[in-house]
């Protein structure tokens, strides 16, 4: 009994000890898989970092792909790393050996690659040029051992097939499932960071080239090599290129040539290291400011290196433009001003001589002309003092209560001789609801009606009309509808938008029957420097100034001055005065 | 048809033209008279005088042109021509105006009356 007991123990002890034994080699086990894959986490956490942190500085794929089979043997045996990946028009196969194989192992993965390239892309690669790169052991052609696991890794960027990775060794059976989906895993996490990488590298691509895009300013750049990286369209059209698609910096050079040598500059500008300006270019018709400027890197590694050269397009015709006309108008007053003093010295040399008898006819009439001329010049000094105390913001009016009605009574007066002489019908009428006494400058609103109904007088040809009406505006009324419920007619009508006009005013509008104004005269006929060529070629004086010096004086007033013409049938000029001055230049 | 030699004098500035046409005639030349270039140009084709005073800007058709539609003309070629300008020597207008070959050219900033009537008289016994 005692002996069964003892026995009894011993097989207890004996289980006990079998099953301690059996539980601490599972145990073991257990911590060996856990060691393994805690192994491969580290490896996955560590790769994955050092993926961050260079592909923070590259979007090159292949380097990318070079740090992931660079790090493969921390976690898996193999012969061959390879990544293979897809070019322009050529496969770039890369190999790593950890161990020397022969040519036949090589060729077999290679093949292998290429097959599983076509197969993911659905297109035959078979016939592409392949650049191969073999390092770490060497070939070996005596060996024979054949390609006896392998497993491929597709790498998508940005849902598109880019290449393979491919994991090769001599030994069978190697890899299994769980080696497999770690390189999944990495190359996965890779490729969603490269992508993300090229997304917000296009968003901001695209940003510049919208920028570069919607420039006036002509840009182009080009890479090293004088290759043509970008040209935006401003720089197509000025070099006359814009309906060509396919453009090199051939073309370029061929279109300058003569005007600008773009090679030798962006090759100096790259050489010397700094931007050379060129002026005045011609190309086609209009005036160029050139500047080359070398582009460097800024920051990162490469900081200092050059990627090639810009060239901007500064378009100076317009300036060039402005800088004709003041040119033009200044000689234009030379001519304005020395004309009436020339002829007052010429007759007043003539009277001197004592050719000339008192009591003749021609005495009389050189009289007048000298008066004539010397009016017309003090005017014109008049007119050129009024726009620069316009310009400077100097102009002052000094309103006071006026009476209307007597103000245009007293041009149409000053006129009616000189309509008579051209046999002009000249009338002036104020509607009955405008009030007798308005607030106003009178000698400058009777400036501004001497300009404009002289301008009518001296544009309307012979048996026209010239009528000076005025009428009220209501808050939100149409003018041209107002003019019409006052009585008045008016042979030409608006064809935009009316121009806004203040509340409530006094509008005066000065209607001809005269040669009306092109819509191209009409945008410049406000402005200082026109006129010349116009009123030369229409055989009539004047040097634009007073509907400058008009509009100034209008404007002070709070008021505003517009015009609507139509080319062969009339014009009419009309200006408003705010029944309520509110100017600061009130004394 | 007198024998008195005929001007044709081109100016658009009143003053001027009554001036020295008036003073002109009075040393009996017979005048012809145009305001502006194009009148000027048609005047001339059609009286061919003996002599043109031409002013340089003009309206409807300045000097310039005139110079050179006369040129262009058989009779016109020959026709002495005196340019009244207000223009600097150095102006690009005058140096194309001469090269169409003006018998002689006055700058207005310095001439006098007397110094056309000088002037014209000089050209005209030439002829």
């Amino acid at each position: 009994m005692f002996n069964d007991l003892i026995i009894l123990i011993g097989i207890l002890a004996l289980a006990i000890g079998g099953f301690s034994i059996w539980k601490t080699r599972r145990l073991r086990i257990e911590l060996k898989k856990n060691e393994a894959s805690m192994k491969h986490r580290m490896y996955e956490l560590a790769i994955l970092k050092e993926l961050g942190e260079r592909v923070g500085y590259s979007l090159n794929v292949q380097n990318i792909v070079d740090i992931i089979t660079g790090s493969l043997h921390q976690f898996i045996e193999y012969s061959a790393a390879s990544s293979m990946l897809i070019d322009a028009n050529k496969l770039v196969f890369k190999v790593h050996l950890e161990e020397s194989v022969s040519r036949k192992f090589v060729n077999t993965v290679r093949d292998r690659m290429v097959g599983s390239i076509s197969a993911l892309l659905n297109k035959d690669f078979s016939e592409y040029k392949i650049e191969e790169i073999i390092s770490g052991a060497i070939l070996v052609e005596d060996l024979d051992d054949p390609v006896s696991s392998f497993f491929n890794i597709p790498l998508i960027i940005g849902e598109k097939v880019v290449g393979v990775i491919t994991v090769a060794h001599k030994k069978t059976g190697l890899y299994k499932e769980e080696e497999m989906t770690i390189l999944y895993k990495i190359t996965r996490q890779a490729s969603l960071a490269v992508s993300k990488l090229e997304d917000v590298v296009a968003t901001e691509q695209m940003k510049l080239n919208a920028m570069v895009e919607s420039m006036s300013e002509g840009v182009l750049m080009t890479d090293r090599d004088f290759r043509l990286v970008v040209a935006n369209p401003a720089i197509k059209e000025i070099i006359g290129l814009k309906d060509k698609i396919e453009i090199s910096i051939f073309d370029f050079i061929e279109k300058l040539d003569g005007a600008f040598d773009l090679r030798s500059k962006l090759e100096e500008s790259i050489k010397l290291d700094k931007i050379i300006e060129t002026s005045d270019v011609i190309v086609g018709d209009k005036f160029f400011q050139i500047f080359v400027s070398p582009v460097k890197v800024r920051g990162g590694a490469t900081e200092g290196s050059v990627l090639g050269g810009v060239v901007l397009f500064h378009d100076l015709t317009e300036e060039k433009e402005i800088e004709h006309l003041r040119e033009d108008f200044t000689s234009m007053m030379v001519h304005e001003l020395r004309s009436p003093l020339d002829g007052i010295r010429t007759l007043a040399e003539l009277m001197k001589s004592g050719r000339v008898k008192r009591s003749t006819k021609s005495y009389t009439e050189y009289v007048e002309l000298i008066f004539e001329n010397s009016s017309r010049m003090l005017e014109l000094v008049n007119d050129l003092l009024d726009t620069a105390k316009i310009e400077s913001g100097k102009f002052q009016i000094y309103p006071k209560d006026s009476d209307v009605r007597k103000l245009v009574e007293d041009e149409r007066m000053f006129f009616a001789a000189q309509a008579d002489e051209k046999d002009i019908i000249l009338t002036a009428t104020t509607n009955k609801e405008v009030p007798g006494i308005v607030s106003c400058d009178p000698d400058k609103m009777g400036h501004v009606l001497r300009n404009l109904i002289s301008n009518a007088l001296k544009f309307t040809n012979i048996g026209g009309h010239v009528a000076v009406q005025v009428f009220m505006h209501k808050k939100g009324g149409s003018v041209s509808e107002e003019a019409s419920k006052a009585g008045f007619s008016w042979r030409v009508k608006s064809k935009n938008t009316e121009p806004i006009v203040p509340d409530d005013s006094l509008v005066i509008a000065i209607e001809d029957s005269g040669i009306g104004i092109s819509v191209k005269n009409m945008s410049k006929l406000f402005s200082k420097f026109k006129q010349f060529n116009d009123t030369a070629s229409h055989g009539k004086e004047g040097t634009g100034l007073g509907l400058v010096v008009s509009k100034g004086i209008v404007e002070a007033h709070g008021g505003t001055i517009n015009v609507i013409s139509e080319d062969g049938v009339g014009s009419v000029f009309y200006f408003t005065i705010p029944l309520n001055i509110d100017s600061g230049s009130k004394d | 048809m007198s024998d008195k030699k005929r001007i044709l004098i081109v100016e658009d500035e009143v003053a001027i033209l009554r001036a020295t046409s008036d003073r002109l005639t009075d040393e009996d030349y017979e005048m012809i008279e145009a305001k502006d270039g194009r009148a000027g140009l048609d005047l001339a084709l059609k009286e061919h005088p003996d002599l043109i005073l031409l002013d340089i800007l003009m309206p409807k058709m300045d000097g310039v042109q005139v110079m050179k539609k006369l040129r262009e003309d058989s009779w016109g070629k020959n026709v002495p021509v005196i340019l009244l300008t207000k223009l600097d020597l150095d102006d690009q207008k005058l140096r194309e105006i001469v090269q169409y070959g003006a018998a002689y050219y006055l700058v207005k900033r310095d001439w006098s009356l007397e110094d056309v009537v000088k002037k014209v008289k000089e050209v005209l016994i030439k002829q």
